[in-house]
């Protein structure tokens, strides 16, 4: 019961509140939260100008894709919220559902808006009809859920134009590691850590990228000084889905 | 020479007259030709084997490669520029990396890259953190390219930038063409100062035809036409990058028409229907322009968040037919000062109060919002209608590699009047 009423309470309120990432236009540069990184010569070291280039293409290679598969694990209030389904950057809108301690939720939102539907649905291969019956809907609030921030920086994973590679590696993107992810050889790397209007506490996103510029995982910290939120990714057999009726752009 | 022996089983000597001439002897410095694919398979190869101060000389084809020249004075020339075609096949970030210092690209089409078609910028660039903005940082710690030449290149559906010229100094652009650009047809970006010169080139079918961020002059862009975009020309000051504010340019002579083009990629900002757009610069020129058939402004001065536009003057331009000319569109926060025009021929500007001369220019007028024209949804990069054929660089085949050195030279601007609305046609497929 209690993760019900902790679903029930984020999606009806957005109140399991978090100190969220504003979610600014150009998602590469993110505030940092105090201090620029300090180098090390062991670990991360500034992107190459061909990484910079992998992370400047890497969310308009998606964009051309058009959708892709997600999957994330959001923890907030004490609780773990579960979100899985699709994004269509040509929306954009995403598409998923949402689990958390035995209750779950279908939902589609865009970068302002979500209605859901609260009986819990598949999101199979090919995407259903849409679920029976009126959805809630409410505006979308990254301020105040980490839930809704995830949410809302997931359809700003796919852009229709590249970002600049040279102001990518002038603001201070780093190489972290290498790593591997289903078998695919990747370079974890940081974005920018430049500085933003906002007073946020996240610091730069992470990015799994295989040598071709394709994102396959993205980590966040989400502030309060916890563990980072991962989203993995998978471009493979995306298939466009219906859009709710209600949803607005 | 024994140190060349490698190179001269894959070199075959065919010098021209020309160069023989001008490398003045024989040995480690001459000059010589690096034939593709006659003497190397692809163009990376030809650069690999080129010395400085050779000339890769590349016949007609479609070459699926990414090139970089990364070593000094060499000239990459294609034998006919609509021929030769450099193909990024929207999975390589760029066309051609130039990070040679004093290197020339001549003569070519770069098309289809994910990223950039040209782009010239220097190796230093990595490693900043700004933890406090750029703003906090200036100057940068590194070092910028020096001296390099873009020319007759053509460069079409490009993800990002058609010819990017950045922190790199010393240098020209000219008789090129740009198009298809999701972001600017041509782009000089951070340098203080620049030394640049962007001069006969044609920009249309881009989100932006011409765009300068923080690029400082001496930098002079005369005799271009900026037409068919969705933004002809905007110069900027920005705080993501090195050099605020960005000052001293001067746009001259150039035909800045029609940029309301909805056959182009979206510009980033959702602009359409502006010809010329200074935000937060200073101390620029902005003369002797035709400024015609921008549905939105043809001049518009705003603000860059806290930057103002300060001490821009607009200059003896010949306005026809914009959807208001002149636009003093500054924000609150940076309301500008010591902007003013002076001999233009127009017949609108907004507010209505703004003084239209220098005289007349008492304090700063109250900037206006800019005019709402909605903005048609962009296309594609890769579905912009590709270039019509191109005046090629004459000789191709038997020039000598240009002197790069010394660039851009000096510049006359006394001599550049306002423009034909002809300018270049031949080379462009926007009418009004």
């Amino acid at each position: 019961m209690s993760g019900r009423r902790t679903a029930v309470t984020w999606l009806v309120a957005g109140a399991a509140a978090v100190a969220g990432i504003a979610i600014v236009g150009a998602i590469l540069v993110r505030a940092n939260d105090g201090g620029a990184p300090s180098p090390s010569s062991s670990g991360p070291r500034p992107v190459t100008a061909a990484e910079a280039d992998r992370l400047a293409v890497m969310r308009f290679l998606l964009h051309q894709g058009r959708g892709v598969h997600f999957r994330t694990h959001v923890s907030t209030a004490g609780n773990v919220v579960s979100v899985a389904g699709l994004l269509d950057f040509h929306g954009p809108v995403g598409y998923g559902q949402v689990s958390s301690a035995g209750s779950s939720f279908t939902l589609q939102w865009t970068k302002r808006s979500l209605v859901a539907w609260p009986a819990a649905e598949t999101i199979s291969e090919p995407p259903p009809d849409l679920p029976a019956g009126s959805p809630t809907a409410r505006p979308l609030a990254p301020a105040q859920s980490a839930v809704d921030t995830v949410l809302a920086l997931l359809l700003e994973l796919g852009l229709d134009r590249p970002d600049n590679a040279q102001l990518i590696r002038a603001n201070g993107a780093r190489w972290v590691r290498s790593d591997t992810i289903a078998g695919t050889r990747v370079d974890v790397l940081q974005g920018p850590a430049a500085t933003a209007d906002s007073a946020a506490s996240g610091g730069p996103l992470t990015y799994w990228v295989d040598a071709t510029g394709r994102l396959l995982r993205v980590e966040a910290y989400l502030g309060g000084g916890g563990r980072p939120t991962a989203v993995d990714l998978d471009a493979g057999s995306f298939t466009p889905f219906p859009r709710a009726a209600d949803l607005p752009a | 020479m024994p140190g060349r022996t490698p190179r001269a089983a894959l070199v075959t000597i065919v010098v021209g007259l020309a160069v023989a001439t001008l490398a003045g002897c024989r040995g480690e410095d001459r000059p010589e030709v690096v034939n593709v694919p006659r003497d190397a398979k692809t163009i990376r190869a030809a650069i690999e084997a080129a010395h400085p101060g050779d000339l890769v000389l590349v016949q007609p084809g479609v070459y699926r490669e990414e090139v970089e020249i990364d070593k000094p004075r060499i000239t990459l020339r294609g034998i006919d520029r609509n021929e030769v075609v450099i193909d990024g096949e929207f999975t390589r970030p760029n066309g051609v990396v130039v990070t040679g210092e004093g290197s020339a690209v001549q003569n070519l089409t770069v098309r289809n890259a994910l990223l950039n078609g040209v782009v010239v910028r220097s190796e230093g660039e990595g490693g900043q953190t700004a933890g406090g903005g750029y703003g906090a940082l200036d100057p940068p710690p590194d070092r910028p390219l020096r001296g390099f030449l873009v020319d007759h290149v053509t460069a079409y559906n490009n993800g990002l930038y058609g010819i990017y010229a950045f922190n790199a100094r010393q240098g020209t652009i000219q008789s090129s063409y740009a198009s298809g650009m999701a972001d600017a047809g041509i782009y000089v970006g951070r340098c203080k100062p620049c030394d640049v010169v962007v001069r006969g080139n044609v920009a249309e079918r881009n989100a932006v035809g011409y765009e300068a961020v923080n690029a400082s002059g001496p930098l002079y862009v005369y005799g271009n036409r900026f037409t068919g975009n969705r933004v002809g020309v905007t110069t900027n000051s920005h705080r993501l990058e090195a050099f605020v504010p960005q000052e001293d340019a001067h746009i001259t002579g150039n035909v800045i028409g029609a940029n309301n083009q909805e056959l182009a990629p979206a510009q980033a900002e959702g602009g359409f229907g502006i010809g010329l757009g200074i935000a937060g610069g200073t101390r620029n020129t902005v003369a002797r322009n035709l400024v015609v058939a921008n549905r939105t402004a043809g001049v518009v001065l705003a603000s860059e968040g806290d930057l103002a536009p300060v001490g821009n003057r607009v200059i003896g331009n010949a306005f026809t037919a914009n959807g208001v000319d002149v636009v003093y569109a500054t924000t609150p926060a940076a309301p500008g000062s010591g902007n003013c025009l002076e001999g233009n021929a127009l017949a609108s500007v907004l507010p209505p109060s703004l003084p239209t001369t220098c005289q007349g220019s008492v304090g700063a007028p109250s900037g206006v919002p800019l005019p709402a024209t909605a903005a048609p949804p962009g296309i594609a990069s890769r579905d912009v209608q590709p270039p019509p054929p191109l005046r090629n660089l004459p000789d191709a085949a038997t020039a000598p590699p240009p002197t790069t050195s010394g660039l851009p030279g000096p510049v006359d601007l006394s001599a550049v009047g306002v423009p034909e609305a002809d300018l270049l046609a031949d080379q462009s497929t926007i009418r009004w």
